[in-house]
């Protein structure tokens, strides 16, 4: 437990009193140099799980149970002054969208000096400017000097968004949250910026949470994932189990939706909602769904570090199997 | 005869002072029953490659046939009897509806327009036939489309292209909004309409899972010039040309077990001249000949077709491409 960056537990978020929770009772957690992928659709709730990592909620949105721990700081408990300090130097964020991220008129070296300045700057202003020209060097920046004097407009997406990895940097966090980091990107830069970041986590030992829509991303570079849908936990474990041998419905259906040539494509039918309840929340498209599905599924362990939230699970099957 | 006959088209787009080449002779032909994918990155001209074939834009220079109608010679009355033969389905499902009307409605609409020998009664009679085949419940259909969600959407989208009952279907992105899950089951719906009708698919997609998963053919687009063309077995998997090589290794297999190896970087090059190679300044394999010979799509196997020197042994001292 000690060695967990982040843990997550039992965490329910809600966006206003009158709605139903967009995440209920998910527990997770990512350890020191642990690349963690948090995979969903869209609606799963896979972003509000990664802010609120941050302490971060959108408008009218907030905790509802549950709690989030960074480093063993309880972030229900952090005054604002605390967790600001948190945000960046502990965990660092890369959204989607870079030039939502990245101020339009302030220049990027400036942006660089607001993030030094407001962390009380540990660092010399000349030392941080070679900094964070020799960060935008590493993250495959060829003129760092032009980039740090010059503003986002002049910066085409893939530029951009190794500008704010660069900055998610800067601070040296021990976690960085990457939320869909190049999913409007071309498949080729995505490639390039994916190796660039997960290179840089790696050589500074830091942990990482990807969450994305994209299970060729998560087999490509984490180790462990967990997998969501209506809010809810379906299946996590170790990459290698999980989307090799699924054993959740919904996972199954995840891995056999990506079309393979020569092979039949294998989908869910009928309405595409999530059941929003304490039941399974994909009890309606389930080909394994049984009367049972109405309650709140068990949490199913499969292997060490591997378990899938589900009825449909024969548990004595398992048992002979492992 | 081809049911869709491209020739030698270019259409340019004046962005202020600047003209910006989108397509650049590109020919092709596609046949009924059959499906042409078109794969490129973002900026590489298959939208607009998809719209000049389907008369939604007109070309600047060269040739665009239907069923041996040419395009540009016809008025506008015939272009638009022409329209009940060949559809569009867009990218965006809920931005191609109009929001303010009822699904249904909307379905029936190109009948009020085309087939104005059908009385009311049986043109809304064929509309919701038209629903029932692509499995948009009756439910749904006095909704409007902000009440669907994507996946229904895209479902009412594909209803609304077949319902005049087509020849050629212009599908520009149709699966990429939606989610995984949700994919498979729209792709196996427009294969499925495929083999009913007969109907030729011109099929736009950044995806190569999707693009390899429907298409016959595929030709592969790159900053306005088709680079590489062919059977979709072998453009997928033995590509020619180093782009269409590049694109395949920034695939990311689900199955961890078939990690991607780590890639080299682009080559930074000076772009080459009009009439030369468009991937001169990217590709990594290129030789100083690569700058300064013309070169064009050259026929290699009985149907596969490249525009590289490298990989077609011309003049360069190199008979094949490593």
């Amino acid at each position: 437990m000690s060695a967990d960056l982040v843990s997550v537990q039992g965490l329910s978020v809600g966006y206003s009193r009158r709605a139903s929770l967009a995440v209920r009772d998910v527990s997770m957690s990512v350890a020191a140099g642990e690349f963690h992928g948090l995979v969903g659709e869209s609606g799963s709730g896979k972003s509000t799980v990664a802010r609120a990592i941050l302490g971060m909620y959108a408008r009218g949105g907030g905790i509802r149970g549950g709690r989030v721990l960074v480093d063993g700081d309880d972030l229900t408990r952090l005054p604002a002054r605390r967790l600001r300090q948190l945000r960046g130097a502990k965990v660092g964020y890369i959204g989607q969208n870079p030039f939502g991220a990245l101020h339009p008129v302030i220049s990027i070296g400036d942006q660089f000096e607001m993030v030094r300045r407001s962390h009380r700057g540990v660092l010399g202003r000349e030392a941080a400017r070679s900094r964070a020209a020799s960060l935008l060097e590493h993250v495959g920046i060829r003129d760092p000097e032009l980039v740090l004097r010059g503003h986002v407009h002049q910066l085409s997406g893939g530029m951009a968004q190794r500008v704010v990895i660069a900055l998610a940097l800067y601070l040296e966090p021990r976690l960085i949250v990457a939320d869909e980091p190049t999913t409007g990107l071309d498949v080729t830069v995505q490639r390039q910026i994916l190796d660039l970041l997960t290179g840089q986590a790696t050589r500074r030992g830091m942990g990482l949470l990807l969450v994305t829509h994209d299970l060729g991303v998560v087999a490509q570079y984490c180790e462990n994932v967990t997998v969501l849908y209506g809010g809810r936990i379906m299946e996590a474990g170790p990459v290698r189990s999980v989307l090799v041998t699924p054993s959740h419905p919904y996972t199954e259906a995840l891995v056999a939706a990506v079309p393979t040539r020569g092979q039949a494509l294998r989908f869910t039918a009928a309405s595409d909602h999530p059941v929003i309840d304490e039941g399974c929340p994909f009890r309606r498209r389930c080909p394994r769904s049984r009367p049972e599905c109405v309650t709140r599924p068990p949490a199913v362990t499969i292997a060490a570090g591997w378990q899938a939230n589900c009825h449909g699970i024969d548990k004595a099957d398992m048992q002979c199997v492992s | 005869m081809r049911l869709l006959e491209i020739s030698a088209v270019a259409k340019a787009f004046r962005r202020g002072r600047v003209t910006v080449s989108a397509v650049d002779s590109v020919s092709l032909s596609l046949d009924a029953g059959e499906t042409l994918g078109i794969i490129g990155e973002s900026g590489s001209g298959k939208s607009t490659l998809g719209r000049l074939a389907v008369g939604l834009l007109v070309p600047d220079t060269g040739y665009v046939g239907f069923d041996g109608v040419d395009l540009a010679s016809i008025s506008r009355t015939e272009l638009r009897r022409l329209r009940s033969d060949i559809q569009v389905v867009f990218q965006e499902p809920f931005e191609s509806l109009d929001p303010k009307m009822r699904i249904i409605d909307i379905v029936q609409e190109p009948l009020n327009i085309h087939r104005r020998d059908m009385s009311a009664g049986e043109r809304r009679r064929h509309a919701h036939e038209t629903l029932d085949r692509v499995g948009l419940p009756d439910a749904l259909r006095r909704n409007r489309p902000a009440q669907l969600s994507g996946g229904e959407q895209q479902r009412a989208g594909i209803a609304r292209a077949i319902v005049t009952g087509p020849r050629l279907l212009l599908l520009d992105e149709p699966t990429s909004s939606l989610d995984l899950s949700l994919r498979a089951g729209i792709l196996q719906l427009l294969l499925d309409l495929q083999r009913e009708r007969n109907l030729a698919y011109l099929f736009v997609s950044h995806d190569m899972s999707t693009i390899e998963y429907v298409s016959d053919r595929v030709a592969v687009m790159y900053r306005g010039r088709i680079v590489e063309e062919g059977p979709a077995q072998e453009v997928v998997g033995a590509p020619m040309h180093p782009y269409t090589r590049l694109l395949m290794d920034a695939r990311l297999p689900t199955d961890p077990r078939r990690r991607a190896a780590t890639r080299p970087d682009l080559v930074p090059r000076r772009p080459a001249g009009d009439n030369f190679c468009v991937f001169y300044d990217g590709c990594p394999i290129a030789v100083p000949q690569c700058g300064t010979t013309e070169i064009s799509l050259t026929r290699l196997g009985d149907q596969h077709s490249v525009a590289c020197l490298l990989a077609t042994g011309i003049d360069a001292g190199h008979s094949t491409a490593s």
